[in-house]
């Protein structure tokens, strides 16, 4: 154990800036440490469950269970109004019932769904809720009444199940009418016999009990949902990225105008001080190109003390850009020849780009490559998330 | 006072007001996971500053009696209820974090290569082939969200999710989400070789445009602008990320950038990895759902890696520039771990081959990406 542990620190962790890591041995941990996370505590926890009579059952939590509707009732006139939060929503909803035809609307409850459970019968369809709606008032009793139930939860696809114990099929689908009202609000309509198979009390007394409540199909929504959202994050990135890449244009644009600008003033401002600096200066006046520029500049030399300020700095100036050209110069010498391409272009709307010197396999460069990786790292190491 | 009366008395003290008696091998079971994330933290320095006060809030809260998560008679939060209530149930803490995320983040490789974003996009691939997978498992549509965000690989969206579509899940998934971020550099590079050729590994691609201070600048008014105008339900997330983010790139309030990327931040992270590590007692995550979690959390992972790369492969038969597809895999969030794995497996198919910068935009178009798939799952939701 000892050297397997051994092998894998020095192999993972010491390696060189545990970066070279072999895929085996990766495999191999991931496997360990789901071993770990996994089979131990399902081992434990099983039996954990079965064992621990004191266990607290109402700290087991199941979703399911959080996510139960709770109806709210509320009675306006001749309609009730349930407001509840359905499974898989977080904001509340408000389902309006009332009797449009053959009937008065006595009460509606909400119901356990476990009294109807079925095998057949899958709760998550039943986003929210059963309901018992109780009509009176039917006459001549044995006739039929009309229960119009409307919201703006229900989509085009909504059914209105029914369950009837007393039947063998306990659970069917009411036919019911499905029909777009005012904005998004659906109504359902159902036509309810009373003594008939919709009818719990299974009686023609005047009086109908209706059991059930609306279905979505839960899978055709989840399976729906995923694809119109996954798709709905290229939608989003790919917004952003236009926007990017248009604002990228504009700045570009604006960015390249701007350097052009800058770099003809830069020119005209240097070659004027150049010529101010080397007029003064005896040495360099011997420098042919330089004994040009003199001769040029002659007519824009203002004054003395600035001729001095401009000779001074621009000395400076040249020896580090001298400095930088040799660097260069030995650099690109002795590295494969693989010269710097500028595509110099005027300002347009595209992006002006640079393509740097293919990546040399030089030492001396990847040497200041590494460095600034490296650094690089450091600026992007985000450890705290 | 007689013997008896004496010995009833220590025991009812024993009883009562010690945790001894009421141990149970759960709990005990319970310490041990704290402890096996805290020696990840400590020895193998695992997203140590998430991991080890998760790690002690777990050792901690699973002794008997603790008045930490819990309620007094009077209704009053215990400690660590106050910091959970008021951090993570009111959805503060994650976005506190983004705000210093936002304040760390330099935007300019994705502003720099915007297509980058459509491979945060495929990144989340992993994230809607779980939420799927786990309503086979009898999950909910809000659990089987909040678990499916883990492949996002980002922990405040994680955390931000799961407290808003299934808090008895926080635990189990802050868990999860951190220890395979932690785990990226190994979880991976198999799947990076596996899905692309020595030749494609080798791709060069050419070197980034500069991106000027006055873009960067205008980054997050223009991202906040499209992304909350598309899904409003991520404005919290991606408000305070990119508020942060202009803090620092107009650099005339580097003190509340400072503040945001060091001291806030790391007060919310004490208080966020204490509360979610304080959530996980023994009768809570000892049943087969956390197990779950963990292992669709690694299959997620997988597929998120496996979703970038091959959006990758997808857009170089359009591109004339080819990507280099190691970078696809730095779509899954995780920043910078999952840009330094890229790099890294470029480097050992070609050691000229920098790939640091390019796999910073897919990185943060990961985060992005994340936080717009959270956004998706809570306007599902609404």
């Amino acid at each position: 154990m000892t050297k397997i542990y051994n092998y894998l620190n020095n192999k993972i962790w010491k390696s060189n800036n545990r970066t070279i890591w072999n895929s085996s041995i990766s495999s191999g941990l991931i496997v360990c440490l789901s071993a770990i996370l996994f089979l131990f505590p399902m081992t434990l926890s099983t039996a954990y469950a079965s064992s621990n009579d004191k266990q607290d059952k109402n700290s087991m939590v199941s979703g399911q269970e959080l996510e139960k509707p709770k109806p709210v009732f509320t009675r306006n006139g001749s309609e009730i109004s349930a407001k509840l939060i359905p499974r898989a929503k977080s904001t509340s909803v408000t389902l309006n019932f009332k009797v449009t035809k053959g009937g008065k609307l006595l009460d509606v409850k909400g119901m356990d769904f476990e009294k109807a459970a079925r095998p057949e019968v899958d709760i998550k369809n039943y986003k929210s809720a059963l309901f018992v709606v109780e009509i009176g008032d039917v006459s001549p009793a044995g006739s039929d009444a009309t229960v119009n139930i409307s919201s703006d939860f229900f989509a085009s696809g909504t059914e209105y199940r029914v369950f009837n114990e007393k039947l063998p099929q306990p659970w069917f689908n009411s036919e019911c009418h499905n029909v777009a009202s005012k904005g998004r609000v659906r109504e359902l309509m159902i036509t309810v016999k009373d003594g008939g198979p919709f009818d719990s009390d299974g009686q023609a007394n005047g009086s109908i009990t209706f059991v059930g409540g609306p279905r979505d199909s839960f899978w055709g929504y989840a399976l729906g949902t995923l694809f119109i959202r996954f798709f709905g994050i290229f939608l989003v990135l790919g917004v952003l990225m236009i926007g990017m890449m248009l604002s990228g244009m504009f700045f570009s644009r604006a960015d390249s105008k701007n350097g052009a600008k800058e770099s003809d003033d830069d020119l005209n401002s240097t070659s004027s001080d150049v010529v101010d600096s080397v007029s003064s200066d005896p040495e360099i006046i011997a420098e042919e190109n330089v004994v040009e520029a003199q001769h040029d500049s002659e007519e824009i030399a203002p004054n003395a003390d600035a001729e001095a300020k401009f000779f001074d700095e621009a000395v400076d100036d040249y020896e580090i850009a001298a400095a930088i050209a040799t660097a260069l110069h030995l650099h690109f010498q002795t590295s494969a020849p693989a010269p710097i391409v500028i595509e110099k272009t005027e300002p347009t709307a595209t992006f002006q780009r640079v393509v740097c010197p293919v990546q040399q396999t030089n030492t001396w460069s990847n040497d200041g490559r590494s460095q600034i990786m490296r650094e690089r790292q450091q600026t992007y190491n985000r450890t705290n998330r | 006072m007689s013997w008896s009366q004496v010995l009833e008395l220590i025991q009812n003290i024993l009883i009562t007001q010690t945790g001894i008696p009421h141990v149970t091998w759960g709990q005990g079971v319970m310490l041990l996971i704290g402890l096996l994330f805290l020696y990840l933290a400590i020895a193998k320095e695992y997203e140590p500053l998430l991991l080890l006060p998760i790690g002690f809030g777990i050792f901690l809260v699973n002794f008997p009696l603790t008045p930490l998560m819990g309620f007094t008679e009077h209704g009053t939060p215990e400690l660590i209820r106050v910091f959970y209530k008021y951090g993570v149930e009111w959805e503060v803490i994650p976005c506190v974090i983004f705000l210093g995320l936002g304040a760390m983040t330099d935007f300019g490789p994705l502003i720099a290569n915007p297509k980058t974003l459509i491979i945060g996009a495929g990144a989340q691939l992993g994230v809607f082939v779980t939420y799927i997978g786990v309503l086979f498992f009898g999950f909910t549509l809000k659990e089987a969200a909040s678990v499916g965000i883990i492949g996002g690989a980002d922990g405040p969206t994680t955390i931000y999710l799961t407290a808003k579509l299934a808090p008895h899940l926080l635990g189990a998934n802050a868990l999860a989400a951190y220890s395979y971020m932690a785990m990226v550099p190994l979880i991976q590079p198999p799947i990076m070789r596996l899905m692309t050729t020595e030749a494609q590994r080798k791709i060069k691609m050419s070197q980034l445009r500069y991106v000027s201070p006055r873009e960067k600048l205008l980054f997050p008014l223009i991202a906040i602008t499209l992304i909350v105008l598309l899904i409003p339900a991520v404005a919290p997330l991606m408000g305070m990320f990119m508020f942060g983010n202009l803090m620092r790139e107009s650099g005339v309030v580097k003190r509340l950038s400072d503040t945001a990327q060091n001291s806030l931040m790391n007060i919310v992270t004490i208080f966020l990895g204490l509360s979610v590590g304080a959530t996980m007692k023994a009768e809570v995550f000892l049943n087969w759902k956390p197990l779950l979690i963990f292992g669709f959390g690694l299959l997620d992972f997988v597929i998120c890696t496996f979703g970038g790369i091959l959006t990758v492969h997808i857009m170089n038969l359009f591109l004339k520039d080819k990507m280099n597809p190691l970078i696809g895999s730095a779509g899954v969030s995780a920043v910078p771990m999952s840009a330094r794995v890229s790099h890294v497996e470029g480097l050992k198919a070609d050691p000229n081959n920098w790939l640091l910068m390019h796999a910073m935009g897919p990185n943060l178009a990961g985060v992005i990406g994340s936080a717009a798939a959270a956004g998706m799952f809570i306007a599902m939701f609404q």
